[in-house]
């Protein structure tokens, strides 16, 4: 068995003669639905790695057909595999090629279970494969020749068993590192320099978490939430079923984005629509913002149907307005009467730059 | 006969007790309902409330109504209050529930007033007639809906107070419990706390032949291991330096399950019980709460508990007293001394102690457990919970050690209800979440079992003569009182990264570094307090460091303290000493038991008759 593999890999090195055609490419050859960004040869890698567009010329992903010898000490078998990444660099499946196989111990191909193993040891991003080099992995020459080359060993076994799949620990360990090692990297890297803004604003309607993270931060850093278009595309991503991301975006995005009358009606229908926690979120937006008359009164009225904690938030946010209106002057002068948050509108009312002249009347006659 | 005294009390309470008021009041505490039907009775905040309460935990599903009858010696026209309180109000949580009088169902829906706090919530008034009433509380939704307790006056006025301290004092007097606890006895050693270590230093001070008393809070024995909480065992009792000890332990062991198995069974509640029902030295006490002490100078004289359904109070007297608590109840109460939290590396000088002091605890777990059907099913949508989303989830089927809350953002003692009502939050939040939008994946997995009583690994630690820390730990330093052989790795969790990436300061996901130990030994000295004259203590709140704690609070290594806490108490008695002087006048002797009980005594197994 191990002679085989050290075979394979020898004819394998045949194929050098075929790289040197590709050593002299240079640029982005683009054919069908693929353009080829980056081609490797070393004596253990070989790769073709492609980007990926759907139908309407858009970039969906990454792929590399890839060539590794899995070695170990002096014995080597060839493996041949297709990966595929998202425009971020996230390794998401791969594929073997018509003709190959993916093979254990002695040669015994990979079943369907072994297939659907190595997808999730493969996917699993924070894998402790991460952190070992692959001698810690297996014993000497002596135990590996015992156990077959592809095998775990020892101590470590317990830990990492999870991790690979018996008799195939090189496979999987190999594989790992190219899953999420220069290839990703590459990956991400050419779709930052090659993004358009169409691409941010699909990227934030997409739906896509990781797409989303990152194009905020893209959109940001390029000033772009001033384009109404992208402006829009991300209130909308604070009504996505995501609450983390638009807990994100509440931290992140610029005030000046609420600022007009329409965006702060529409983030108050936000508000009504969203859960809890991020309504508290919002709430304590309010206190950065200068609100519109509307949104004042919406809150003067809120306070009815909120429980106390969003009260306070509430009572917070009102003592920073100082321009309510009469409509509203009126509104607290009546929770004052009615004795609802006393204090608190008490100070509302004293705290405004222009108290209308009947509620300041009736005030310091309530204060009598 | 419990019931009627109690029924009793309560005639006494509203007509004779207090004959200055004008009004007729009655008071009917939500855990003494005759038949509590699907709810639950919780007693884990005694400590805030000074009482339990009922709760509809039915994860989802509605419970069995309770229901009770109650004496009225008028019949009039009276007033009524529940005290209740919203558990989630995000903005209202989903405990909803109503009450029935004489099968009149109230309008009002209780336990959703987007309001966190306990207070009394006025229900009208209510027609009740001379003699037997009727009483029913409907759960509306399965999610944990709760009262405390119920109040009728004929005087609109009368809003009971909503003072914890206070309204004590009116539980007792409209309960009759005024005229004191009644007397169970004297022993020898008294028992606070049915877990592994009390009930292993039960059982060893009773077949050492003193008269002991076993307290426990709950209806059943073992604590973590019990099926209300479901923690295996952990720490080995194969590797002892003193192989006898861990016997008892042993007897306990009902196998190992794992964590938060969806079969009860497996955690021998009980064998336990039986094993402990067998000793005839053993007076056993379950559902009683002990919340009083009586003090003699720096000696304990007696403690008082409260049925934790009845509230008969009971009082028992002791020699010596032994708190297995895990909270350090009952050192607390008797003033002795503790920390809680965690030490800085200045004050301990433990490689792995905090930069800092600060209120630091390991976390609190509600384990649970869904199991897979031939039938698909829905769980409701959890608005209130956690919320989860595809970018992070739990995507788990059971729970292991890992659900777990506190670390600091909650005080595990008097925060006991908000870290259970957090976990609770989590789980259904998750599991919600799990249902709806993994569907392919759960669709057939049903909830099995959640926990309600929360799985605590540290509260308070009494301090001994001596406090164990990590380098007596690492160092494998051998004092001559060392008895108690420890395995378990320096195990201190703290919030998982990326649990706390999402949910900052309300973490409940845990993670840990095991630092792995030699076996070690825990000297006795670490097993009594240093200044209350007669309390010894075992399992989690002995007298460590927070960094050695991490490696003491397994459970079989608090099964063998508590076997060692009964010889010593034994030896104790014996030479009419205090646990102290056991250890400066009566070593040997104590030491000769800690290695065979047979060595110096060959009859220990026997009871004094």
């Amino acid at each position: 068995m191990i002679e085989q593999c050290s075979k394979h890999f020898t004819s394998g090195l045949f194929l050098v003669v075929l790289t040197l055609i590709l050593a002299g490419f240079q640029g982005n050859v683009k054919s069908g639905n693929r353009v080829l960004i980056e081609s490797l040869e070393t004596d253990s890698l070989r790769y073709d790695m492609f980007l990926l567009e759907d139908d309407s010329g858009q970039p969906k992903g990454y792929m590399a057909e890839i060539f590794t010898p899995v070695c170990h000490t002096n014995e080597c078998y060839p493996v041949y595999v297709n990966f595929y990444w998202d425009l971020l660099g996230n390794y998401q499946r791969y594929g073997v090629p018509d003709g190959e196989l993916l093979t254990k111990l002695d040669h015994v191909p990979f079943d369907a279970a072994d297939h659907e193993k190595l997808q999730e040891i493969l996917s699993n991003e924070r894998s402790l494969l991460k952190d070992y080099k692959i001698e810690e992995l297996v014993g000497g020459t002596q135990t590996a020749a015992a156990n077959g080359v592809d095998a775990v060993t020892g101590a470590t076994l317990k830990t990492i068993k999870n991790e690979v799949i018996y008799g195939a620990v090189y496979s999987c360990y190999t594989l790992w590192h190219l899953a999420h090692g220069d290839m990703a990297t590459i990956a991400k890297a050419y779709t930052a320099e090659n993004y358009s803004d169409e691409q941010l604003f699909n990227f934030l309607e997409g739906g896509h978490y990781p797409y989303q993270y990152w194009a905020i931060e893209k959109v940001l850093a390029k000033g772009l939430e001033k384009d109404d278009k992208i402006a829009k595309a991300m209130l909308q991503i604070l009504r996505s079923d995501n609450i983390f991301l638009a807990r994100h975006l509440i931290a992140v995005l610029p005030i000046e984005v609420y600022s007009s009358r329409e965006r702060q009606l529409q983030l108050w229908e936000t508000l009504e629509n969203s859960q809890y926690r991020l309504q508290m979120d919002l709430f304590d937006k309010l206190n950065d913002l200068s609100l519109h008359p509307e949104i004042q009164n919406k809150l003067l009225i809120g306070l009815n149907e909120a429980n106390p904690a969003q009260q306070r938030k509430i009572l917070t946010v009102l003592q920073n307005q100082s321009n309510l209106n009469r409509a509203e002057q009126i509104l607290a002068l009546n929770y004052l009467a009615e004795g609802k948050w006393a204090p608190e509108m008490e100070a509302l009312l004293k705290g405004q730059e222009k108290l209308d002249k009947k509620v300041k009347k009736q005030l310091n006659t309530q204060n009598k | 006969m419990k019931r009627i005294l109690w029924i009793f009390g309560l005639l006494l309470g509203f007509t004779q007790i207090n004959p200055s008021q004008a009004q007729d009041r009655v008071l009917v505490e939500a855990e003494s309902f005759e038949n509590t039907g699907g709810w639950v009775i919780d007693q884990q905040s005694f400590d805030v409330l000074y009482s339990s309460y009922l709760m509809a935990h039915g994860m989802g599903r509605v419970v069995e109504d309770a229901s009770t009858k109650v004496n009225f010696q008028k019949a009039g026209t009276y007033h009524m209050w529940v005290r209740t309180k919203d558990w989630a109000p995000y903005p209202t949580g989903p405990g909803a529930f109503k009450l029935a009088i004489n099968s009149k169902e109230l309008d009002q829906v209780f336990g959703q007033s987007g309001i966190v706090d306990w207070d009394w919530y006025y229900a009208g008034e209510v027609a009740m007639k001379q003699g037997e009433n009727e009483l029913v509380a409907k759960d509306l939704s399965g999610f944990n809906g709760r009262f405390d307790a119920i109040y009728f006056s004929t005087s609109k006025t009368d809003k009971p107070t909503n003072d914890n301290e206070k309204l004590l004092t009116l539980r007792k007097e409209l309960l009759g419990l005024t005229d004191g606890p009644e007397e169970i006895g004297k022993f020898d050693l008294v028992v606070v706390g049915g877990g592994i270590a009390g009930t292993t230093a039960a059982i060893s001070a009773a077949r050492m032949g003193l008269k002991v008393a076993l307290i426990q809070n709950r209806p059943v024995l073992g604590g973590n291991n019990s099926s209300e909480i479901r923690v295996h065992l952990m720490g080995r009792v194969d590797v002892n330096h003193y192989p006898k000890l861990g016997r008892i332990v042993r007897e306990l062991d009902n196998g190992d399950p794992g964590n938060g198995n969806p079969d009860d069974k497996r955690y021998g509640d009980d064998r336990k019980l039986e094993i402990v029902r067998a000793e005839p030295n053993i007076s056993l006490h379950l559902n009683t709460h002990v919340y009083e002490v009586e003090m003699d100078g720096n000696s304990i004289k007696a403690v008082i508990g409260r049925d934790i359904a009845t509230n008969q109070e009971y009082r028992f007297e002791s020699t010596y007293f032994s708190d297995c608590t895990g909270d350090g109840t009952l050192g607390y109460l008797a003033g002795a001394e503790y920390r809680m939290g965690r030490e800085s590396k200045e004050e301990t000088g433990e490689s792995l102690a905090a930069e800092t002091a600060d209120d630091f605890t390991l976390g609190t777990s509600n384990l649970w457990a869904s199991l897979e059907k031939e039938y698909e099913s829905n769980f409701p949508e959890t608005p209130w919970a956690l919320q989860f989303s595809d970018e992070y989830h739990i995507d788990e089927h059971k729970a292991d050690w890992q659900w777990e809350t506190g670390f600091g953002n909650f005080n595990t003692i008097y925060e006991a209800e908000q870290i259970r009502d957090h976990n609770l939050r989590a789980i259904y939040g998750n599991w919600s979440y799990l249902k709806k939008e993994k569907a392919d994946k759960y669709k057939n997995h049903e909830l099995a079992w959640v926990s309600y009583i929360g799985g605590k690994r540290e509260s308070r630690r009494l301090m001994g003569d001596h406090i164990l820390t990590q380098m007596d730990i690492q160092d494998g330093v051998m004092y001559p009182d060392g008895s108690v052989t420890a395995t378990w790795t320096i195990d201190l969790h703290f919030p998982d990264a990326k649990n706390s990436k999402y949910f900052e300061g309300e973490e409940f996901f845990a993670a840990t570094k095991h630092i792995r130990v030699k076996p070690y030994t825990i000297p006795y000295r670490a097993l009594y307090s240093r200044n209350i004259d007669n309390l010894y203590m075992a399992g989690r709140n002995i007298s460590t460091t927070h960094v050695a704690f991490g490696s003491t609070r397994v459970m079989r290594t608090c099964g063998m303290m508590g076997e060692a806490v009964g010889y010593a108490a034994y030896v104790a008695n014996r030479n009419n000493a205090s646990p102290r002087e056991v250890y400066t006048r009566h070593l040997d002797e104590f030491m000769g038991i800690i290695e065979s009980p047979l060595n110096i005594y060959n009859y220990p197994t026997l009871p004094n008759k």
